[in-house]
């Protein structure tokens, strides 16, 4: 399980999934469960937040005799997508400045 | 428990949402519940929880949700939305699994213990106090009445006044001793909260 990982960087990561395709909230599940261990009535919350955003659009297609519901990323959702990745990339440098680039300093046990 | 089961029960613990969020609520994990293939109502339990567990999971986030909206736009929130949202969120805490009942019971035994070190504490110097003032009150009396006293009846008058100096004598050693208790009270009770901070800083790290 390990560190709690926050909103900002959940959103990211259901939009990235999206990003690559459009899919349904289990599938959508199934794929970030393969990485990170999320329950199910967690993402719930992200994607009703996302849509309301209107980063996630949604569709209804039919399948097996009812309509399945697929998540599409919006212009607005690629923006966040592409702005959440920077201040990753910032905030994972800054934190591996502080836990893998620091050595004991010379003469020190 | 059914499938039909399940959200029929879901569908009435979500009665606080209006007739879309719970219309789109519902709608999302009926189609998640029939993508997975779960067979049975313990199947859908076993991957989203209890009906009520869900439900108390999404009614959380709408309630945070909408709090946070309407401060934002400058908005009084109604003292019964907050009540509303308190009510949902202890709920939320109580069907969530036991290391949070555990937390608050823990929680609320230091409030116990807080309570109990501060009322010995005050009875403690209340008493102490009490009889200090008393000492110096018979005190002050003893030697009133027996100056008066010394010129009608000296004998009765001088020991009046040895009762007065005595209780006087008494009540000004009780002073140190209320200094002393009030010092060695105040560096318990920052010991105490030394502790305490160091026990829920650790319980915290332990929690991330």
């Amino acid at each position: 399980m390990g560190m709690q990982i926050s909103a900002e960087l959940l959103d990211g990561i259901v939009l990235a999934v999206v990003q690559q395709a459009d899919t349904y909230g289990y599938a959508l599940t199934q794929q970030i469960q393969e990485t990170i261990d999320i329950s199910p009535s967690t993402l719930y919350p992200v994607l009703r937040r996302l849509k309301a955003q209107g980063a996630l659009s949604t569709y209804d297609k039919p399948f097996g005799g009812r309509n399945r519901r697929y998540y599409q990323l919006t212009p607005l959702g690629a923006q966040i997508l592409r702005d959440t990745e920077k201040n990753w990339r910032t905030h994972k440098a800054q934190i591996d400045y502080f836990l893998t680039k620091l050595e004991p300093k010379e003469g020190a046990q | 428990m059914t499938i039909a089961d399940y959200f029929a029960e879901l569908t009435r613990l979500l009665a606080p949402l209006t007739a879309d969020e719970r219309t789109e609520a519902i709608e999302y994990f009926q189609d998640y519940v029939a993508d997975a293939q779960f067979s049975d109502g313990a199947a859908v339990t076993a991957e989203l929880g209890s009906p009520r567990q869900l439900a108390l999971k999404i009614l959380a986030d709408y309630s945070i949700k909408s709090s946070a909206a309407t401060s934002a736009d400058g908005e009084k929130v109604s003292p019964r939305a907050n009540a509303r949202q308190i009510w949902t969120i202890v709920l939320a805490i109580l069907s969530a699994p036991m290391s949070i009942p555990v937390a608050i019971m823990i929680f609320a035994l230091m409030i116990a213990l807080l309570l109990i070190v501060s009322a010995l504490s005050a009875a403690l110097l209340i008493v102490l106090a009490g009889l200090c003032l008393t000492g110096l009150f018979v005190s002050g009396f003893a030697l009133w009445s027996g100056i008066w006293l010394v010129f009608s009846d000296p004998m009765i008058g001088i020991s009046y006044l040895g009762l007065g100096l005595a209780a006087g004598g008494a009540g000004v050693i009780l002073i140190p001793v209320l200094k002393w208790a009030a010092q060695g009270l105040a560096s318990v009770w920052a010991a105490f909260f030394r502790w305490l901070y160091r026990k829920v800083r650790r319980q915290r790290q332990e929690a991330i």
